[in-house]
C-alpha cells in the first residue's frame, strides 16, 4: 500500500495527538442536570433492572471510544490517500487516443451491423480507460486526441478519475489523423520525465510512409493497442465539379470511388442537386478497385451537389463506415458581367468578348469616352486608348500610353521575348504565353502591390494591379502586333481577366477535405466535419477524402522508425499493479461509524 | 400550601355534602351505628359467657334449647370518629398533591361534621405532627381551614411509625382516611395492618399525578430525592422511562391488592382530576359514611 496525500510519519503524530485528545475528552466527567423527583423509591427499582453492572457500563463507554477512534482512524487515513499498488517506477505516459474518422467504423463489439453496433471508438475508450485503471499508483498520464489537430484534453494527472473523464470527452471527428504532429506533441510532454511512455490506442489508419517519422522517439516505450475488425469498406475518396467556361450553365462532375473488399461489390451512385437525383449509375467495383467516372453536361438548379453510394439492394447496408459513402460539392457562382470596350475598332478583341454568353458587351469609340459611359457597366476595356483620368471601374488596358496610362511606363521594348509568367495569377490559369511573338511592347514601372503577370527578362509587359478595391490590368503591346490573337490561349486569358474583376475565381474549390486549412477570403480554418458549412457567409462543402481514413482495415502492429511497438500495459499485470483510490470507502466508513455512534448514543447504548 | 379555603371552595363542600345526602337518601343524623357492639337495643350477635358478664343479657331462651350459656351482644349507638390521616412528608409537595390532599380532606372533613361525626384530622410524615382535635358541626370547618392551611409539608414517610402513635394515642375506634402518596422505603402494609389489627376502619386513597407516573425527563441527569437528599446519576432512555412507568403502575396495583385482599376500601386519585369528583367517586363507591 501507498500514501499518497499525508505522509505515514505525520499520519502516525495526527493519529496520536487527536487520539490522546479523545481519550482526555472521554476522561471528562459529564456534566449532569440535577432533577428532584418526589421519591427515588420506584427509581431505584427501574435502575435495578434496567441498569447493568458497572462493569459492563464501562466497557459500553468504552466501545463509544472505541468508535471514535476508529472513526479518527478512518478519516485521517482518507487524508492521507491510501493506494493498493506496490510503489513501482514511476512512469509519465501519453495515451494517444485516435479520434479520426475511421473511428466512426461500427465495427465494435460483436461487429453486428445494427443500429446499436458500437463504434470503434467506444471501443477505444473502453480500452483507453483499461489502460489507465492499470497505471500504478504514483505513474501521471495525459490524454491526446489524435485527429487532425492533436490536442491535449487535460494536463498530466494522477487521479484515474479525472483520466476517465478526460477519455469519456473524446469523440470522433470527420477528419484524418495527423500523427506526426501528435508525436512531436507527445514526445515534448515527456521529454525529460521519468520513464515516458507513449500508448496510442487506434486502428492505425495513419499516413506514416514506411513507418518513418520525423520524430525523435528514443527512449520513450513506445505501446500499441489495435482497435477495430472491419477492413472491408466502399468510399467517395474523390468529389468535384465545375462548370464548363463556355456555357456556364452546364457542369461536369469527376466522382473517385475506392473498394477494399476481397470480392465484387455492386453498388449504386447517384448525384443529386438540391436534393434532386440528376445522374445514377450502378457500379460493380472490382476487389480492391479505384473507379474514377466523369459525368459531363450536367445541368440543373442550384449550387448544392451531392454524391451518394448505397447498396445494390435494400438487404444489408453497404458498409460498416457510412461516413464517406456520401460526398458534397459547391457549383461555383454564374455571374454576368457588363463590359464597355472602349475601341475604334478590334475584331480580334470583340471575337473573343462573343465568347462568353455571359458577357453584355457595349462598344464605344475613343471620342465619344466620357465619365458617364461607366455608369450601367462593371468593367472597361481601353484599347490603345488611356483616358487621363482612371474610371471607377476595372479596367483592362491594351496597349496604354501618354499620361492616361495606370501604370507609369518605363520605356518601350523590341521584339521582347517573354521569360516569366506568374503562374499562380487568375490570369494565367489555362494559359501559357511561350513562344509568343511580339513586335513592340512598352515596358512598365511596378508600384507596391502591382503584379508583373508576363515580364521579358524582368521587364514586365503584361501587369495586375488590385487596390482599393479596384482592379487594373495592362498589357503592354497591340493585339495587331503579336500573334497572341492567333491562339487559343488569347480569349481564355480575355475571360480570366474579366472573371477576375468579378471575383468569379474559376479556381475555387468546388470542395474541401476535412482536417485541411481553408482559406475563404481573409478568414482561415480547418474544417472537422463533412458537409456544407457556411464560414464567414461563403458556404463551403467538406469532405473526408482520405484514402487512409477510407481504408478501414485495422493495423494489428505498429512500428515507427524501426521501433515496433509492444501491447498496453494493462495486459502487463506483473508490472503494472492496478491502482485503487479507497480514500472515498474510507470516508464513506467514518460516515457509518459516525451514524452508529450517533445511534448508540441516542438509544443510550454507549453512555 | 397554597389552596384556598375561600367561600367559593365552602359552597363546593356544601353542594358535595348535599350530593352526599342524596346518595344515601333515608340516613339521618346521629343514627349512623359504629361496628362497636355495645348497650343498643339492637341485636348484634351472641358470644359465651364469661366471667363478670352482665347475667342481664344471657339468653335464657337459648340456655333453654341448647343448654349453653351465650350472651346477646347489641350494636352500640354512639358518635362516629372520623380521622383524616394526612400525608405531610416532602415528597407531598411535588407536583401539588399536598394541595389536593389538603382539599380532599377539607371536603371530607366538611360531610363529617355536617352529619355530626367527630372529625380528627393527623398530618403526618416521619411521625405524628400536631393533630386538629376532634371536633363536631359545620361551625367547625373553618378550624379544619385554618389548620390544613397552616400545614407545611416536610420530613420523610414513615407510614408504620406514624400510624403506630396514632393506634397507641387514639383509644375511640372510629373511621381512618389514609391520604398518601405511599412513597415509604419501608413499605405501606406494617402501617396499614396496624390500623385493621386494632380495629379501625380504614379508607385509603392514593395519591399521584401525570408527571409521578410519566416523568417528561431525557437525557443525562442526577436525579434528588426530595425526601432524602440522596442523589442517583442516571441516563434516562426511552427504555428506562417506560420501564419507570411500568413501575409505577405496579406500585399503584400492589397497593391495590393489598387493600382488595384485606377489605379496605381503596381509591387511585390522580390529582389532575377535580378533587370533587373524587368525593363523589367515593360516596358512590358506598364508602366510608355508610
Amino acid at each position: 500500500m501507498i500514501f499518497e496525500g499525508i505522509a505515514l510519519q505525520i499520519l502516525g503524530g495526527a493519529l496520536a495527538i487527536s487520539g490522546a485528545a479523545l481519550a482526555a475528552l472521554y476522561l471528562l466527567k459529564l456534566r449532569r442536570k440535577r432533577v428532584e423527583v418526589p421519591s427515588s423509591l420506584l427509581w431505584q427499582r427501574v435502575l435495578r433492572d434496567t441498569q447493568s453492572s458497572a462493569l459492563l457500563r464501562r466497557l459500553r463507554r468504552l466501545l463509544s471510544l472505541l468508535i471514535q477512534l476508529a472513526l479518527l482512524l478512518f478519516l485521517l487515513l482518507a487524508l492521507a490517500d491510501p493506494r493498493f499498488g506496490r510503489r513501482d517506477r514511476a512512469r509519465t505516459v501519453v495515451l494517444l487516443v485516435d479520434t479520426s474518422a475511421s473511428m466512426q467504423t461500427e465495427d465494435g463489439a460483436g461487429m453486428r451491423p445494427s443500429a446499436h453496433a458500437t463504434t470503434r471508438m467506444e471501443e477505444a475508450k473502453l480500452e483507453a480507460k483499461r489502460i489507465v485503471r492499470g497505471l500504478s499508483g504514483d505513474s501521471s498520464a495525459m490524454i491526446v486526441s489524435l485527429d487532425a489537430h492533436p490536442a491535449p484534453v487535460g494536463g498530466f494527472t494522477r487521479s484515474a478519475d479525472e483520466l476517465e473523464r478526460q477519455i469519456d470527452a473524446l469523440k470522433a471527428t470527420d477528419a484524418p489523423a495527423d500523427l506526426v504532429t501528435a508525436l512531436h506533441l507527445a514526445r515534448d510532454a515527456v521529454h525529460g520525465q521519468s520513464s515516458p511512455t507513449l500508448i496510442l490506442v487506434g486502428d492505425g489508419a495513419w499516413s506514416v510512409p514506411n513507418g518513418v517519422v520525423d520524430v525523435d522517439l528514443s527512449g520513450i516505450d513506445l505501446r500499441f493497442a489495435s482497435i477495430g475488425s472491419a477492413t472491408e469498406n466502399v468510399g467517395i475518396t474523390g468529389f468535384s465539379v465545375r462548370r464548363y467556361q463556355a456555357n456556364r450553365t452546364a457542369y461536369e462532375v469527376l466522382v473517385e470511388v475506392e473498394s477494399t473488399f476481397d470480392a465484387e461489390k455492386k453498388l449504386v451512385l447517384d448525384l443529386l442537386q438540391e436534393g434532386e437525383v440528376v445522374q445514377t449509375e450502378k457500379i460493380a467495383l472490382k476487389p480492391n478497385e479505384i473507379f474514377r467516372r466523369s459525368y459531363s453536361n450536367l445541368s440543373g438548379e442550384g449550387a448544392r451537389l451531392e454524391a451518394r453510394l448505397r447498396p445494390d439492394s435494400d438487404a444489408q447496408p453497404l458498409d460498416l463506415f457510412p461516413l464517406d459513402d456520401r460526398a458534397y460539392a459547391l457549383l461555383p457562382s454564374r455571374q454576368s458581367l457588363r463590359v464597355l470596350l472602349v475601341s475604334s475598332g478590334n475584331l480580334f478583341l470583340e471575337g473573343a468578348l462573343l465568347l462568353d454568353e455571359n458577357i453584355k458587351l457595349s462598344k464605344i469609340a475613343p471620342g465619344s469616352y466620357g465619365p458617364q459611359a461607366l455608369d450601367q457597366v462593371d468593367a472597361v476595356i481601353f484599347d490603345r486608348f488611356a483616358p487621363t483620368t482612371p474610371p471607377e471601374k476595372n479596367a483592362l488596358y491594351l496597349r496604354p500610353e501618354g499620361s492616361g496610362s495606370p501604370f507609369e511606363i518605363a520605356g518601350e521594348l523590341a521584339s521582347p521575348v517573354i521569360t516569366d509568367v506568374a503562374a499562380g495569377h487568375p490570369l494565367t490559369r489555362w494559359v501559357t504565353l511561350k513562344d509568343l511573338n511580339i513586335g513592340r511592347a512598352s515596358r512598365f514601372r511596378l508600384q507596391p502591390g502591382d503584379v508583373a503577370v508576363a515580364s521579358a527578362s524582368h521587364d514586365p509587359i503584361v501587369v495586375a494591379r488590385d487596390r482599393a478595391g479596384r482592379k487594373t490590368v495592362a498589357m503592354g503591346f497591340e493585339l495587331g502586333r503579336t500573334d497572341l490573337p492567333l491562339r487559343v490561349a488569347f480569349p481564355v486569358l480575355i475571360v480570366n481577366a474579366l472573371d477576375w474583376f468579378v471575383g468569379a475565381d474559376a479556381s475555387l474549390k468546388s470542395s474541401f477535405s476535412t482536417g485541411k486549412p481553408v482559406r475563404i477570403g481573409n478568414s482561415r480554418f480547418t474544417p472537422m466535419r463533412v458537409g456544407f458549412q457556411q464560414i464567414g457567409g461563403e458556404w463551403i462543402a467538406v469532405n473526408l477524402q482520405s484514402r487512409e481514413e477510407s481504408r478501414i482495415r485495422p493495423s494489428r502492429t505498429l512500428t515507427l522508425n524501426r521501433v515496433i511497438a509492444s501491447t498496453p500495459p494493462s495486459s502487463m499485470a506483473t508490472n503494472w499493479i492496478p491502482r485503487r483510490e479507497i480514500w472515498a470507502s474510507l470516508v464513506l466508513a467514518a460516515l457509518l461509524l459516525s451514524l452508529v455512534e450517533w445511534w448508540t448514543y441516542q438509544r443510550r447504548i454507549t453512555v | 400550601m397554597s389552596v384556598k379555603f375561600n367561600e367559593s371552595f365552602l359552597k363546593k363542600l356544601e353542594y358535595l355534602y348535599i350530593v352526599s345526602k342524596k346518595v344515601f337518601a333515608g340516613q339521618i343524623r346521629a343514627e349512623r351505628r359504629s361496628k362497636k357492639t355495645g348497650q343498643g337495643v339492637e341485636f348484634a350477635d351472641h358470644r359465651n359467657y364469661s366471667l363478670g358478664d352482665d347475667l342481664r343479657y344471657l339468653d335464657w331462651s337459648v340456655y333453654g334449647r341448647l343448654d349453653k350459656l351465650l350472651l346477646r351482644l347489641f350494636e352500640e349507638e354512639e358518635d362516629l370518629h372520623i380521622y383524616l390521616l394526612v400525608d405531610a412528608s416532602r415528597s407531598m409537595a411535588a407536583n401539588g398533591k399536598f394541595d389536593y390532599a389538603c382539599e380532599v380532606a377539607a371536603a371530607l372533613a366538611y360531610v363529617g361534621l355536617a352529619k355530626l361525626d367527630r372529625v380528627s384530622i393527623l398530618p403526618f410524615s416521619s411521625e405524628l405532627k400536631s393533630r386538629l382535635p376532634p371536633a363536631r358541626g359545620k361551625g367547625n370547618i373553618f378550624k379544619v381551614f385554618d389548620f390544613l392551611s397552616g400545614l407545611e409539608p416536610s420530613g420523610v414517610t414513615s407510614l408504620e411509625a406514624s400510624i403506630e402513635a396514632f393506634v397507641h394515642r387514639t383509644k375511640r375506634r372510629g373511621v381512618v382516611i389514609v391520604l398518601s402518596d405511599f412513597y415509604d422505603p419501608a413499605g405501606f402494609q406494617g402501617g396499614l395492618d396496624l390500623l385493621r389489627y386494632h380495629r379501625f376502619d380504614a379508607t385509603v386513597i392514593q395519591l399521584y399525578s401525570d408527571k409521578e407516573a410519566h416523568p417528561e425527563l431525557r437525557g443525562d441527569v442526577e436525579l434528588i430525592d426530595a425526601e432524602t437528599g440522596e442523589s442517583r446519576e442516571v441516563t434516562l432512555s426511552d427504555r428506562v422511562l417506560k420501564a419507570y412507568a411500568r413501575e409505577h403502575e405496579k406500585f399503584g396495583q400492589e397497593l391495590a391488592s393489598f387493600c382488595a385482599g384485606r377489605g379496605l376500601p381503596y381509591y387511585r386519585a390522580n390529582i389532575s382530576v377535580p378533587f370533587d369528583e373524587l368525593i363523589l367517586r367515593i360516596f358512590r363507591a358506598g364508602g366510608f359514611l355508610q
